[in-house]
This record gives structure tokens, sequence and C-alpha cells, in this order.
């Protein structure tokens, strides 16, 4: 493949799920600025391997590489990325319908989500993040987080327990 | 009739979409008739419904799209020049040279025999890409509006048919709007609706022979079919079951 077909290739393929690396890498590391670097490193590291991209499913393979990329610096930093900070998009007012005392009650609910699903080890994390926001099947999140399927299945619902447990206590 | 316990192992798969018919029914008949389970079921099903319409969905910064598109640009031109070496120029040339006449009679034959799939494939092909640049592009509206009754008379001598305008708001797929896109050697339609995040576009031009689309291509779901001398397509990264829901609704 020379260069110009695999740019285009990976533009077409890799570039369009931009959002699914960002929102996977934002989760993982709790910090956006990071994030932002760790999203384009990933995608550096995506184009030079993505000869060993065999088509199918673009997503799951670009989510492979960046959860790699997270997990990396996470290990390197392990007492950074815990940082809880204040969440714009969550504190948005949310419709103009709604009023102010079931704005209050939801945003409430949002911050106690956001506080739990971020509380979660890294590895049920993960798997809770590709099931409920990105939809993906238990197939793909196998492909991209690199364990069986069976495996897939116990961290989302030990991950389950420990957020019903977690919001119960909110 | 299957038993508490494995009731509780199926909830989960069930709500993730991930049970057969069978597994379902079984599962369904089980909440129906136990005192417990139900219980369990709700706060399960309550605690997703909360994670996909509350817990954010970060989406990337403008500026990190270009960010990661001018990097990644940057590196595709250090790896070239790094390939091409001028000493490498002349041999490869010579081996291109020989590769393509070698394989011209074959590739003639071959296409002579695939031009009906390849046609296909390519109409798959292109309302993949179309579907992409409508998505990293600016270009997703001509026509932003919520309104079926303005969206349908704006593509009147845009195209020469009249495509059919629906819209499923009260489902949960409001339409946004539509544009007008080139497919297949022609300007087509393109609906343009929402569920959630996800953006759906659904492509519309008169065709009587059936578009054999993968379920599948690059990560997005695709649905194809004919209906009264149109061939419709379907293209988003939402999950197959949802856009199935949402082809039933069009039907």
């Amino acid at each position: 493949m020379d260069e110009t077909t695999k740019l285009t290739l990976f533009e077409q393929t890799i570039v369009p799920h931009l959002n699914a690396a960002y929102n996977l890498a934002r989760w993982l590391t709790r910090n956006q600025d990071v994030a932002d670097d760790l999203v384009q490193e990933a995608y550096l590291r995506a184009f030079r391997f993505f000869d060993g991209f065999h088509g199918g499913d673009g997503r799951a393979w670009l989510l492979a590489v960046v959860r790699n990329t997270c997990l990396t610096w996470l290990r390197r930093n392990k007492s950074g990325g815990s940082s809880v900070e204040f969440n714009e998009e969550a504190h948005a007012l949310a419709g103009g319908q709604e009023n102010i005392e079931q704005r209050l009650v939801k945003n409430a609910k949002i911050d106690a989500l956001r506080k739990c699903v971020e509380s979660l080890p890294v590895e049920y994390r993960e798997i809770v993040v590709m099931r409920e926001l990105e939809e993906m099947s238990y197939r793909e999140i196998s492909e991209a987080a690199g364990v069986p399927i069976g495996t897939v299945m116990s961290r989302l619902s030990r991950g389950r327990m420990r957020l019903l447990d977690c919001m119960e206590a909110k | 009739m299957i038993i508490c316990k494995s009731a509780l192992s199926l909830m989960e798969p069930y709500l993730d979409g991930e049970l057969d018919a069978s597994q379902k029914a079984e599962l369904e008949a089980h909440l129906n008739q136990c005192p417990s389970c139900p219980a369990i079921y709700r706060r399960l099903s309550e605690l997703g419904a909360d994670l996909r319409t509350l817990a954010p969905r970060y989406a990337a910064p403008e500026h990190l799209q270009r960010r990661v598109l001018s990097a990644v640009r940057k590196e595709a031109r250090v790896s070239q020049s790094w390939r091409f070496r001028p000493s490498m120029a002349w041999a490869l040339a010579a081996t291109v040279l020989l590769a393509v006449s070698a394989g011209w009679n074959v590739k003639l034959m071959e296409s002579q025999k695939n031009t009906t799939r390849n046609t296909t494939e390519t109409t798959a092909q292109e309302i993949v890409s179309s579907h992409v640049r409508s998505l990293i592009g600016a270009h997703l509206l001509d026509v932003p509006s919520t309104e079926q009754h303005t969206v349908k008379p704006w593509f009147n001598g845009k195209l020469d048919y009249a495509p059919d305008v629906k819209d499923f708001a009260a489902a949960g797929f409001p339409l946004i709007g539509g544009r007008v896109d080139y497919i297949d050697h022609r300007p087509v339609a393109a609906l343009v609706y929402k569920r959630r995040e996800h953006v759906i576009n659904l492509f519309v031009w008169p065709s009587n022979s059936p578009l054999a689309a993968p379920a599948a291509v690059n990560g997005f779901n695709l649905v194809a079919w004919n209906q009264a001398g149109m061939n419709y397509c379907a293209i988003s990264d939402l999950n197959q079951a949802e856009l199935r829901q949402f082809v039933g609704l069009y039907h």
C-alpha cells in the first residue's frame, strides 16, 4: 500500500472515530489535557501500525490502540489522573421546560453518575464506557480490550454492581 | 421454566441486546411470574438508561481533530520520504511496470466477471464515504429543519423524483434535515436523522435493482431495502438493533 492510499484509507476508516477515542481516553485518564495528548499519540501509533489493520471494525481497532496508550500512561503516573474537575457539560442546563428543582435533581444525578463511574477500577471502567456510552457489542469490546467475551461479561457485571452500590450511597 | 439464578445471569445480556429469541422468551416468562427478580431487573435497566442518557459523552474538542489530522499527514510525508529514496525509484518503477503488464490480462477478465458485484460494492463504499464526509466536514445539511413539510419541498427542482420524508421524533429518531449528495453517478436525497448523539444518513434514490449492501463496513452499520421502485440505504454508527428499529418505522 503506498502512503497516499494508506493515508486516504486511514482518514476514511479511523479518523471518523475520533469522538469515541476521545471519550474513552477522557474516562480512562479523567483529565482533559492528558486525553488530548494521548489521543494524538494513539492516532500516530495507529497510523504506523495501520498495515496491520485488515478491514473490519475500525472503531474497535482504534480503541484497542487508545486503550493501550492510556493504560501505559496510567501505569507511569500512578498518582496522577485522579483530579476531579468541574465538568461544564454535565452542569450545563438541560432544556428550558424543566423547572429549577427538576434541574437540580437531574444535575445532582449526573454528578453522582460521573463520580461513580470515575471511581470504578480502570478495568471495569473501560468496559462500562465501551458498552454504555459507545454502545459496543460484547464481541467489539472483547476485540478492543483484548480479553475473551466471558471476561467482558463478568467485568461488566461487577462494574454494574459497584455502580448500583455507589449510586445508592449517594 | 428457568430458576432465578439463570434469570440473573441472563438479565444483563438481555439489556445489552446479546440474547437470542429463545433466551429472551425464557427470561421474559420468568420475569412475568417471579416475585423477586423484576425488582433487580428494574434497577439494572434504570442504571443502563441513566448511564446512556445522563453520563457525559465527551466529544473531541475541535482543535484536536485539526491536530490529529496534521500530525498524521506529517507522519505520512515523513515515512514517504523514507520509503522513496532516489536510488530505489528506478528499481521500483521497473517492478511496477512488470507487475502491471503481467496482471493486466487477468485483471481485465476479472473485471468483466465482477461488474455487477462491483457496482453494488462501489455503491456501498460510496455511501460509506458520503456518510463519513458528512460527519467530518461541515456539509451535513443543506436544509436544516426538523419539519418534514419543509424538507420535502426543498428537494423539488434539485432531484427528478420526490423522496418520502418522514419524521420519527416521537420514537426518538428526530429528523434534523436533508441534503443532496452524489452516489452511483447521480444526485440522490440524503435525509438526516439523529438518535441521541448518533447521526443516521438515509439515502433515497429511484432504482429497480435492490442494493445488496453488507451489514457493516468500517464500523458503520448499514441497512438497505427497496420499496416502491426506490432504493433506501440507512447508515450510522448506531448499533444494528436500533438502526433496524429505525428502518422498521420507515417501512
